[in-house]
């Protein structure tokens, strides 16, 4: 009988670890997306309808009405990439909430065999299975990549952008150079932000390469530049000269005031370190001493650059939003590839039941991991808001002008409810507001503002209620309750 | 430039001493944070069930006391006997000079896991060399977990201090097989033996894997040097179990101890992980696992395999415990540092060969200082728990009962803090923990009939577990209905048993 080698070993083992990643993506993946970012999914769910509703012209009126309605008032950030391959989806098995949590956990795992494809060009095969390991079983990274947000697609194409742009910068032939334009071009398409990284790492690699001079004089250079950017300016100029949204996406983003506050560097370092693990994190920082590969030494150092000047662009959201440090979970297991190498590599020294009880301690490990998720998705179910949400928007009316003050936007009242809230703003938007220095309107003038030709005042959220006592008395003593329960008041606007 | 760099890493011993200097009194110093605070914030039972005893010890020697107050302490303090109260004793009598302050206990506990670092040090330092000691030291001090813990009033600490001492010993003989080594190795063994006899399982299999493998059995039984470790190990603690045994003083300390049901519930090893990755860290331990598989078959294999099936042994002879009690996890860091060691070993050697330079090493430095100040961070976030207004809280409660009072009661820590603020004794009702472990245990116990036995002739049932109160609504209802509320607050309720609504 022919002895299998090593190799084939080695793409066992990374097959169990893709076959359990996605196991576990895939687990419970009936649940509302309440679990993460809800506000961002439900954005992502009712675009995903909207354009489902387009390929349905059999449905009935008042939901086209309602799905326009939806995506006018969602507005356009990203191109809705996701939201279209999910309607498409939607056209083939019908409308389900789980279709593009399936995608962003297919697509993160494709980044994950990215990472593997990468550790295969710079040598470090032994580095790399450390890398996907960490990759597709870190906690955060679990939760986060079957969330229905571009990121997961975008971490994907940025690895992909990286292993292509790696190719490159060793090969130096027109095809590479076509190959990293087009999926670096991709991933800032997807999400724009990616261009912090991806710009950070290509300069890492072109200057790796040789001075800033001879790249400069490099026609490939500038054709990878011309494909990565073109995309990306021709989306912008459509969203801004042609919808005239995308303009929209720029407001409170920017907050200077926090760049001054040494406060803010110390809590995104923390939180840095809490999302992609304190071993790794810096391990993976020093992972950068440990190759004396020039080209690799330049992604990473550059990528965690681009990190750097995201956070700076982004201050605020790096503080307040989890996902926006998806990411760096790339970066870092990049810089693991070669701190792995040296460890693994060193087991392939070994006998080969000390090789076989080192994959045993690392499934151990794995399924130590995938448990602990599991029990977290376990612990939750809520699918039994359906009803309430569905009951409550049959209750105000899918034609009925209503404001809302909820938590989460009113993205759940709209997706399950069929009604288009106009949304009053939660006590975090009016202090993210301040934070920009916007000054705030007196509040007659802002009730005014926000409720002309509403018909109802919703609030589903008590709590907020109670954080907002001015809106509280201004609308007892205004206008009368039509309805109330434990968790939701009615006041009608119009008497 | 280059006669600058080749200046700057020239090797200087001294340097090393001082880093290991600093890093000590920077663990002892963290430990000091919030030093004055009530000792609550971890293992509450445990720390109040010494601290009582050493109140009991104090006042038997202080004079110009009330008698009565005397009386009562001593009472009080006759919590029962587990270990030797080695740590009780220093205390009290360090109280007798500065007066009774919780806080003393936390400064012996610091210093006793900060010397312990010194040994963990140098025996890392004997495996492999300084930076994988540094780091072994920087994880063994600064461990969030390990800081809240190791000031903790209670014998762990010195125990896994002994333990490190113990370890160091062990390699040295193993390195060195002088007797000077195998009596410093018997005596530091004995004397965490002593002071809390679980560790014989890590103990007895680091011992055991290193005379195995360095002698073989057969050698071993005829060596001198091993006969007198074993004899050294075993002395003290033979001496005080069968002084216990014979005073029945020891009694009840091995009931609810051993489940061995657990063994068969995948859960459990779950929730094993669970600590260890709270304990140390998930990306740190399974490094540490790998430790054993990468260490040199004779130079560290022995020691880190007999030291994980020690510790596998102690985690299935205490399977409860073990993820119930999160202070019986204390020898894990050291043992985690010490199987690290030898993976840093691998990873700084091709460091400095492949970044040979000045700037690779500031970085080097400047990320352990990083990582070193962020754990110290997150420690510090668990040190901030505020616990002082808790002793007005339970000296009105005292105070209401009378202090002599027989009373029985669903309160915090089986009574301890009442006991130990409020001086005033109780009788603990079970909590659902409580039910819980005898379930475990496979005990039937007819819970309403043990209720009654519980609270016969008692004057009063104390409630400050309300949440767990509403959880035990047969025994809630029982109270209510038949007996008068003599105070209900927000936070406590007592019902007052000698003038029942009607016979229960």
């Amino acid at each position: 009988m022919r002895r299998i080698g090593p190799n084939v070993w080695i793409v066992i083992f990374i097959g169990v670890l893709f076959l359990a990643g996605l196991g576990i993506r895939l687990y419970d993946i009936t649940d509302l997306p309440n679990d993460f970012y809800m506000v961002r999914q439900y954005r992502g769910l009712i675009m995903a309808r909207a354009l489902y509703y387009r390929l349905l012209p059999q449905a009935p009126a008042w939901q086209h009405q309602v799905t326009e309605a939806q995506w006018e008032q969602a507005g356009l950030i990203e191109p809705p990439i996701l939201e279209g391959l999910v309607a498409f989806t939607y056209r083939l098995i019908g409308e389900h909430i789980w279709v593009g949590r399936v995608y962003s956990a297919l697509f993160w795992l494709a980044g994950g065999l990215a990472l593997w494809l990468l550790s295969r060009e710079v040598q470090m095969r032994y580095g790399g299975i450390l890398a996907v390991l960490y990759f597709l079983f870190l906690p955060f990274g679990i939760t986060a990549s079957r969330a229905f947000l571009p990121d997961p697609l975008m971490v994907a194409l940025m690895l992909w952008a990286l292993w292509a742009l790696y190719r490159w910068g060793q090969q130096h032939t027109w095809k590479t150079a076509l190959w990293a334009g087009i999926l670096l071009g991709a991933a800032i398409l997807v999400k724009s932000v990616a261009v912090f990284m991806l710009f950070g790492a290509a300069v890492g690699v072109v200057l790796s390469r040789g001075p800033l001079k001879q790249a400069l004089a490099d026609r490939q250079v500038w054709g990878i530049v011309g494909l990565t950017a073109l995309p990306t300016i021709l989306y912008y100029l459509y969203g801004i000269f042609i919808v005239g949204t995308l303009g929209g996406q720029f407001s409170l983003r920017f907050f200077p005031a926090l760049l001054k506050d040494p406060s803010f560097y110390v809590r995104w370092f923390l939180l840095a370190i809490n999302l992609s693990g304190s071993s790794a994190f810096f391990a993976s920082l020093l992972g950068v001493w440990f190759t004396e590969d020039k080209s690799l030494r330049g992604t990473l150092l550059g990528g965690l650059a681009g990190y750097f000047f995201y956070g700076i662009a982004f201050a605020y959201h790096f503080l307040t939003h989890d996902y926006y440090h998806l990411p760096l979970l790339g970066i870092v297991a990049i810089g693991l590839m070669p701190i792995g190498e040296v460890v693994l590599q060193k087991i392939t020294s070994f006998r080969p039941w000390r090789q076989l009880a080192v994959a045993l301690v690392l499934l151990l490990g794995v399924a130590m991991r995938v448990w602990l998720s599991r029990n977290d998705m376990a612990a939750v179910d809520y699918r039994s808001e359906i009803p309430y949400w569905r009951d409550l928007g049959a209750r105000i009316g899918y034609d009925t002008p209503f404001i809302e003050l909820s938590g989460d936007y009113g993205s759940r009242l709209s997706y399950f409810g069929w009604v288009v809230p106009r949304n009053w703003p939660s006590l975090a938007d009016i202090k993210i507001r301040q934070l920009a220095g916007q000054s705030p309107l007196p509040f007659d003038e802002l009730f005014r503002e926000y409720t002309q030709g509403m018909h109802l005042f919703v609030i589903t959220s008590l709590p907020e209620l109670e954080n907002q006592p001015e809106l509280k008395s201004y609308l007892d003593s205004h206008y009368p309750l039509i309805e109330q329960t434990d968790d939701y008041l009615i006041y009608d606007l119009r008497q | 430039m280059k006669r600058l760099t080749d200046f700057l890493l020239r090797p200087r011993p001294w340097l090393w001493a001082l880093a290991v200097g600093l890093t000590l009194l920077a663990g002892f110093a963290l430990r000091l944070y919030d030093l004055t605070d009530l000792p609550l914030d971890f293992a509450p039972t445990r720390q109040l069930f010494s601290a009582l005893k050493a109140r009991a010890m104090y006042y038997q020697s202080l004079p110009d006391v009330d008698e009565e107050r005397r009386s009562l302490a001593i009472q009080l303090g006759g919590v029962g006997n587990f270990e030797p109260p080695i740590m009780e004793t220093i205390v009290s009598q360090t109280w007798r000079l500065t007066g009774e302050h919780l806080w003393v206990a936390r400064i012996y506990s610091s210093l006793f896991w900060v010397l312990g670092g010194l040994a963990l040090f140098l025996l890392i330092r004997e495996l492999t060399s300084n930076w994988p000691a540094l780091v072994g030291l920087l994880l063994y001090l600064f461990a969030p977990f390990g800081v809240v813990a190791s000031r903790s009033f209670q014998p762990d600490p010195l125990m896994t201090a002994l333990f490190v001492f113990a370890l160091w010993a062990l390699v040295r003989w193993q390195n060195t097989r002088s007797w000077k080594w195998a009596i410093l190795l018997g005596l530091f063994g004995g004397a965490a033996l002593l002071v809390k006899n679980v560790i014989v399982f890590m103990l007895g299999g680091a011992v055991t894997g290193v005379v195995l493998g360095s002698l073989g059995l057969k050698r071993a039984v005829r060596d001198g040097q091993v006969w007198a470790v074993a004899g050294l190990f075993l002395l003290p603690t033979l001496v005080y179990a069968l002084n216990g045994s014979l005073s029945g003083s020891l009694e009840g300390y091995f009931t609810l101890r051993f489940f061995p049901n657990l063994w068969m519930d995948p859960a459990f090893y779950f929730r094993w992980e669970y600590v260890i990755s709270y304990v140390t860290g998930f990306g740190v331990s399974m490094l540490a696992a790998m430790g054993i598989f990468i260490s040199g078959p004779k130079r560290e294999r022995p020691l880190l395999l007999g030291l994980w099936i020690g510790y596998l042994l102690y985690g299935l002879v205490f399977a409860y415990a073990f993820y119930t009690h999160y202070y019986y996890q204390l020898p894990l860091i050291p043992l985690v540092a010490i199987s690290l060691s030898v993976s840093l070993q691998l990873f700084f050697e091709r460091f400095f060969e492949r970044s040979p330079g000045l700037l690779p090493r500031l970085v080097l430095i400047g990320l352990v200082v990083a990582g070193t100040a962020w754990q110290a961070w997150v420690a510090r976030d668990r040190l901030l728990g505020e616990y002082r207004h808790e002793a007005a809280f339970w000296a009105e409660i005292g105070d209401r009962l009378g202090h002599h009072a027989s009373v029985a009661c669903l309160t915090h820590d089986y009574g301890y803090r009442l006991a130990y603020w409020g001086w005033q004794a109780c009788t603990p009702w079970y909590t659902s923990a409580d039910i819980e472990v005898r379930y475990q245990a496979g005990l039937e116990i007819d819970y309403l009939k043990k209720f009654q036995e519980d609270t016969a002739g008692k004057q009063y049932f104390l409630v400050t577990l309300l949440g767990e109160f509403d959880n035990q609504p047969v025994i809630k209802n029982l109270l209510y209905e038949n007996y008068p509320v003599y105070v209900q607050t927000d936070e406590y309720i007592i019902f007052d048993l000698e003038h029942p609504l009607k016979q229960p």
